[in-house]
């Protein structure tokens, strides 16, 4: 239950999306996650879920991985479509009991699940294809022009890789304590919502516990290898942006044309 | 009739993605009642996953756990009674205590089981009374205990449950000699004060040849060995091509004979080897 977790999961590979220069992966997932927004017709939408579908392909990233990560927003799909379909009105409509369901309720509904789903597979796609390491390095790369406001940005960034790098291991962490606790009949299956949100205490507290002695820990073995912050430190790995960076970014930007011409030519619906 | 036994027991992990190892592969051992068994093997034998899968932590890929000759995983209810039967002590315990007090801690196990206070009070204090843990210690926070008292506190957690099998993974990791041998004397002790069956996982040749009645060596995913303790490291050669060793006192008396000393070689704790230094030197030696 805890492993379905994916966040920050990196799934190794050798596709183009995995190559990708990691400054431009996340411009780009950005830019397509507006993109999702501008949809407006039957034909941009087909033309935008093609599009996701094609980068799923390329990362050879397994589907079924894919369907994991859309499984904890189910039900924030669900709930919004439902939500959608009663706000919404406009068009013929279906008188089902007391509910009322329209024409531009119903599209609204089915195009808002679909966003979210888009949006929720290619922001996956950008964790599942970018080691947590590069996509801080590029973020430290492409917020560093707010030093300029006094920010810290190395600072943040490091922050970031740690706290990405402690994901699995606490998650390694959690499972272990709550393997201890089963060891000694601790149940969450059964009981009532405040016995079960009471049984976490056991977990939680050696969690907290052991956070804290992992933090302090990481510091003294930063501190010993001279770990001063951001100034004079170089790199290993150099970014560098290549061809098939500008291909991507082309690609992105085709998207966004024939998407905008598909809205112009085509009668939108909502 | 064994008190465990597991059929073909087989895991992986990470299914379906391309991390997927098998953790362990059809595994066939049965473990008399009464038995002191150690458990040994590398880093990545699957000894931690073997015994996770004794008490039904982990759910096994193919095959069966017998707890007393019935599947554990029969019903909800099977499941439950082989995690108070089958008491299991993580590494490095003391990383799970979490109450107010040590004596709320013990308690948390014996409490789960739904037993009524004064039998729950017995327990917490006869566990505490075993692993050296006196009354002073019970009304403190775990957290102001020493390293030692915690693994202890830890370990009396899992015996105020009284189980009929105990089984602890590494109970002496990162300890310092007087603690480990406080550890092992009270794993002794337990054993022979309470009948019950005993499991534990080392990776000290020593410890084992010490302690147990029958050794378990694991080597990739696979059982390699099961036997009495002469039965295992008697096979000297086999232990060091999977990189363990036979313990230092076993290597001395290979090392004797190996230079023309006509003298046993099947010694495996220190005490053995002063007998059979007396035998070889004759009963007038003084040793």
């Amino acid at each position: 239950m805890i492993k379905d977790i994916t966040i920050g999961q990196f799934f190794p590979g050798d596709s183009i999306l995995h190559r990708l220069d990691a400054r431009m992966k996340l411009v780009l997932t950005f830019a397509v996650i507006v993109i999702v927004f501008v949809c407006k017709s039957f034909f941009s939408m087909g033309l935008m879920v093609a599009f996701v579908l094609f980068l799923v392909a390329v990362s050879r990233v397994p589907v079924k991985t894919i369907l994991k990560s859309l499984k904890p927003i189910v039900f924030i799909v669900i709930f919004t479509a439902v939500l959608n379909i009663f706000y919404t009105t406009g068009g013929w409509s279906v008188q089902i009991w007391i509910f009322k369901i329209t024409e531009k309720g119903l599209f609204t509904a089915l195009f808002m699940a679909v966003r979210i789903i888009c949006l929720i597979i290619v922001s996956s796609l950008l964790t599942y294809t970018t080691t947590p390491t590069r996509l801080t390095d590029a973020l430290e790369r492409l917020l560093s022009p707010l030093k300029i406001f006094k920010i810290e940005v190395h600072t943040i960034a490091m922050m970031m890789t740690l706290a990405l790098r402690f994901i699995p291991t606490l998650i390694e962490e959690i499972d272990r304590i709550m393997s201890a606790q089963k060891a000694r009949g601790a149940d969450w299956e059964s009981g009532s919502l405040v016995s079960r949100s009471k049984a976490l205490i056991p977990v939680l507290i050696p969690l907290f516990v052991s956070s804290f002695r992992r933090a302090y820990e990481l510091a003294f073995a930063m501190e010993c290898r001279c770990y001063r912050g951001g100034k004079g430190r170089t790199r290993m790995k150099i970014m560098k942006l290549e061809l098939r960076d500008f291909a991507a970014l082309l690609a992105a930007a085709a998207l966004l044309a024939g998407i905008i011409l598909l809205n112009i030519f085509f009668k939108s619906v909502i | 009739m064994p008190v465990i036994s597991t059929r073909s027991l087989t895991y992986l992990y990470s299914k379906g993605t391309p991390f997927e190892v098998a953790a362990i592969k059809d595994i066939n051992i049965d473990i008399d009642s009464g038995e002191l068994v150690g458990i040994i093997g590398h880093t990545g034998s699957g000894k931690s996953t073997l015994i996770q899968h004794l008490n039904g932590i982990l759910k096994p890929e193919q095959g069966t756990v017998l707890l007393e000759g019935k599947d554990i995983w029969e019903s909800k209810a099977s499941i439950r009674e082989a995690r108070f039967k089958v008491g299991l002590c993580f590494q490095y315990p003391e990383y799970q205590l979490f109450e107010e007090t040590v004596y709320k801690d013990i308690a948390f196990g014996p409490k789960n089981m739904k037993l009524d206070e004064d039998e729950i009070d017995r327990r917490v204090h006869r566990a505490a009374e075993f692993v050296g843990l006196k009354e002073e210690h019970l009304q403190k926070s775990p957290f102001d205990l020493s390293g030692g008292e915690k693994r202890r506190a830890a370990i009396a957690g899992v015996m105020a449950m009284e189980p009929k099998v105990l089984i602890l993974d590494e109970p002496t990791a990162g300890l310092d000699p007087h603690g480990r041998d406080r550890i092992l004397r009270l794993i002794k002790e337990y054993r022979s004060n309470t009948g019950s069956t005993v499991l534990f996982v080392s990776h000290s040749m020593e410890d084992i040849a010490d302690l147990v009645s029958k050794v378990l060596v694991l080597e990739n995913s696979r059982v390699a060995m099961f036997g009495t303790v002469e039965e295992v490291y008697s096979k000297r050669e086999e232990l060091l091509k999977m990189g363990l060793n036979v313990p230092q006192v076993t290597r001395i008396f290979a090392g004797l004979r190996e230079r023309g000393l006509h003298i046993n070689t099947n010694i495996f704790t220190v005490e053995q080897g002063r007998q059979e230094l007396l035998r070889f030197f004759g009963k007038g030696a003084d040793l």
